[in-house]
């Protein structure tokens, strides 16, 4: 039976939302509802792709459309919601062969590239993936692909394991921390508000500017908390002094915003308590996703001894002459960088 | 402490050898021997670079140097010597930390780029690292073009039975096949390496590349590693030999190195047998994974490779121009 893309809608939310469900690379993200928030704040239209061989689900995949002067720009994740990663995800890739993967993987890229190019036809296409390692299918299909970073953690180990392996420095740091004061507890919306004008006010003293905003956090929030999203907060003296918004879904718990500079050594504790929340919570990953890509943090989180992950983004372009344009277009703003760093 | 980057001399040879046995990414082409058999048969000329923190070597670093008019471009492997993989193996690799492992690959690269590209003025560098070692990084940050390559392992630790049950159903129907149709597979020698190597330029010259000839190399290299790192395996069939391929033993993983093109015979695969016969030698000989080399990237051979299950496995080539002006005149050149 031939494989069909076509767009979701509202109907398909509990069918879109299975096929997240049943992928390994379905992130909390991907989910309808978090889609919707994304449209909203990244000011794109969404197109969420669905791809089926009759009524078995095969795979999705969200894009996100934007019209730059006369570009034409179809992202996955979208610009400015600090979503490093998203892309393709296929449906109960795990208990598939290798061979049953390719061709599942091959035909849902050029089914979705058939889709792409008949009714939206971009000038400038990026996509990063959450988690799929083979990038094979883009290239062949004519995008230019590169490798980028995660770092992962595996909590089956034994948390004394995981204490042990962290760099000696960095145990001392952490505990030279805990002997000044410096704690960590669970905080709320207020908490996390509090998080993001510490953010706000950091990025103003090196002169950049947080792109996300406000309302866009809190609406991530109210649709998350508290299962699938939880606010820790450091403390120093009675004061908010950095702080992490991590998320949840299936065994996975990830790092998602925060960490903002504060007294030496805070964060390292953080992390640490935030490490040892999702081990104690029953999660089997902590990812920290981001900084193992960006040449200035990656040792901030190396040092805790995570594994490394690879996957890719992939890029392609409608013409020579749009990979120029998209260039000027997009100046200093380099979407790899961005979805390196956030 | 700053890395310190010497030529490996003769008397280096058992160091070498024994920092390329140290890490799950060393390959039998990291090898003195083999690296010497290359350098022997062409020239390009071989810096074998080690690299010193204080005393203690942490890696090392085969590169072949290749003059090209004015200029000099930089290898590692050499291209058309049959060499997939190269580039570097840090010591010890697998057993360092995440934040060692970093550290040591950041500055190894940023000393070879600086020796490459400063001291032997090279134009231009192209590497090809090996499967297992993963993180393309140090590549990516030294300015390099990467681009991820795949290749296909089979995990034998599972046992003959549990890889046969993991093929692709169709996979054993051929295998039975060719045994029920009487096709034979037994190790060869070096008769066989000429009977490898001829069918595999009719087949080449079939479809219309020149292939140079490799046979004092491939010759070569038979004598230094059989039988302990290089296997030969041929199928018979009616007293005729239909198929075979050269595999490489290194460390826990067997390699397919060299395949002979599928024959004419209807309906029958022989090279399946025989990689099937390879597969449980490995396993039987204590191999953990075997690898179907270079199966992975090539959207026609995948279909073949993959029935066997294996797993996914990734590698890079990654490559560097000394200045954007000269990127641009290699590409028109092109």
């Amino acid at each position: 039976m031939e494989i069909e893309s076509r767009i979701a809608d509202d109907s398909d939310a509990e069918l879109w939302d299975r096929i997240v469900e049943s992928s390994p690379h379905g992130t909390v993200f991907h989910t309808w509802k978090c889609l919707k928030i994304l449209e909203k704040y990244s000011k794109t239209k969404l197109y969420p792709v669905i791809v089926q061989r009759g009524i078995e689900p095969v795979g999705c995949i969200p894009l996100f459309y934007q019209k730059k002067l006369w570009m034409k720009l179809l992202f996955s994740p979208p610009p400015h919601v600090a979503i490093p990663r998203l892309g393709p995800v296929l449906a109960g890739y795990d208990g598939l062969k290798q061979h049953k993967r390719e061709s599942i993987t091959i035909e849902f890229q050029k089914s979705v590239d058939e889709f792409i190019f008949s009714s939206i036809n971009p000038d400038y296409l990026v996509l990063s993936s959450a988690s799929l390692q083979d990038s094979r299918c883009y290239k062949w299909g004519g995008y230019d692909v590169e490798p980028t970073y995660n770092y992962i953690f595996c909590l089956n180990d034994e948390l004394d394991k995981i204490w042990s392996n962290i760099r000696k420095n960095t145990k001392q740091d952490i505990k030279r921390a805990q002997r000044r004061g410096i704690s960590v507890r669970e905080g709320n919306r207020e908490d996390m508000l509090r998080v993001y004008e510490l953010l706000v006010e950091r990025y103003a003293e090196q002169g950049r500017k947080v792109h996300v905003p406000k309302d866009y956090l809190l609406e991530m929030y109210d649709a998350l908390y508290p299962y699938n999203l939880r606010v820790f907060v450091v403390e120093h003296e009675g004061n908010v002094i950095s702080g992490s918004i991590d998320v949840y879904f299936k065994h996975s718990a990830a790092a998602w915003i925060g960490n903002v500079k504060a007294v030496e050594h805070a964060n390292d504790l953080l992390d640490w308590e935030c490490i040892k929340w999702a081990y104690d919570n029953g999660f089997k990953y902590y990812r920290i996703t981001g900084t193992a890509g960006d040449r200035r943090l990656y040792s901030s989180n190396s040092k805790f001894n995570p594994d490394l992950v690879v996957t890719f983004l992939a890029e392609r372009y409608s013409s020579s002459i749009s990979k120029l344009i998209t260039d000027i277009v997009r100046k200093n703003v380099s979407v790899k960088r961005w979805v390196n760093k956030i | 402490m700053t890395l310190e980057i010497k030529v490996a001399g003769e008397s280096d040879v058992e160091k070498w050898n024994s920092a390329v046995a140290s890490s799950s990414h060393g390959t039998l082409f990291h090898t003195w021997e083999w690296l010497k058999i290359v350098q022997n048969h062409t020239s390009s000329v071989l810096y074998p670079l080690m690299a010193y923190r204080g005393e203690n070597l942490v890696g090392i670093y085969p590169v072949f140097i290749q003059k090209k008019g004015f200029f000099n471009i930089a290898f590692s492997p050499l291209p058309k010597a049959y060499l997939l993989y190269l580039g570097p193996v840090i010591m010890d690799y697998d057993n360092l930390k995440q934040n060692k492992k970093e550290s040591t690959f950041m500055q190894l690269q940023e000393e070879i780029d600086r020796f490459l590209f400063m001291k032997l003025k090279c134009k231009y560098v192209r590497i090809r690292s090996s499967p297992g070692l993963f993180d393309s990084r140090p590549f990516i940050w030294g300015g390099y073009q990467v681009e991820p390559l795949y290749t296909y392992r089979i995990n034998l630790t599972g046992g003959v039975d549990r890889v046969w049950e993991q093929f692709d159903r169709k996979l054993r129907v051929d295998i039975n096949r060719a045994i029920r149709e009487g096709v034979r597979v037994e190790e060869g020698n070096k008769e066989d390496l000429r009977f490898i190597r001829s069918s595999l330029y009719r087949r080449f010259e079939r479809q219309g590349f020149k292939p140079s000839d490799h046979s004092r190399y491939l010759s070569e290299l038979y004598d230094t590693f059989y039988p302990d790192n290089l296997k030969i395996f041929i199928a018979t069939y009616k007293g005729e030999k239909v198929g075979g391929m050269i595999s490489l033993c290194y460390r826990d993983i067997m390699y397919l190195w060299v395949g002979v093109p599928k024959s004419d015979l209807k309906g029958i695969s022989p090279n399946d047998l025989a990689q099937w016969e390879a597969i449980k030698w490995a396993c039987n000989n204590g191999y953990r994974y075997y690898e179907e080399m270079d199966g992975g990237d090539d959207p026609r051979l995948r279909h073949f490779k993959s029935k066997y299950n294996p797993e996914l496995a990734i590698w890079y080539s990654a490559v560097k121009y000394s200045s954007y002006i000269y990127k641009i005149a290699k590409e028109t050149v092109k």
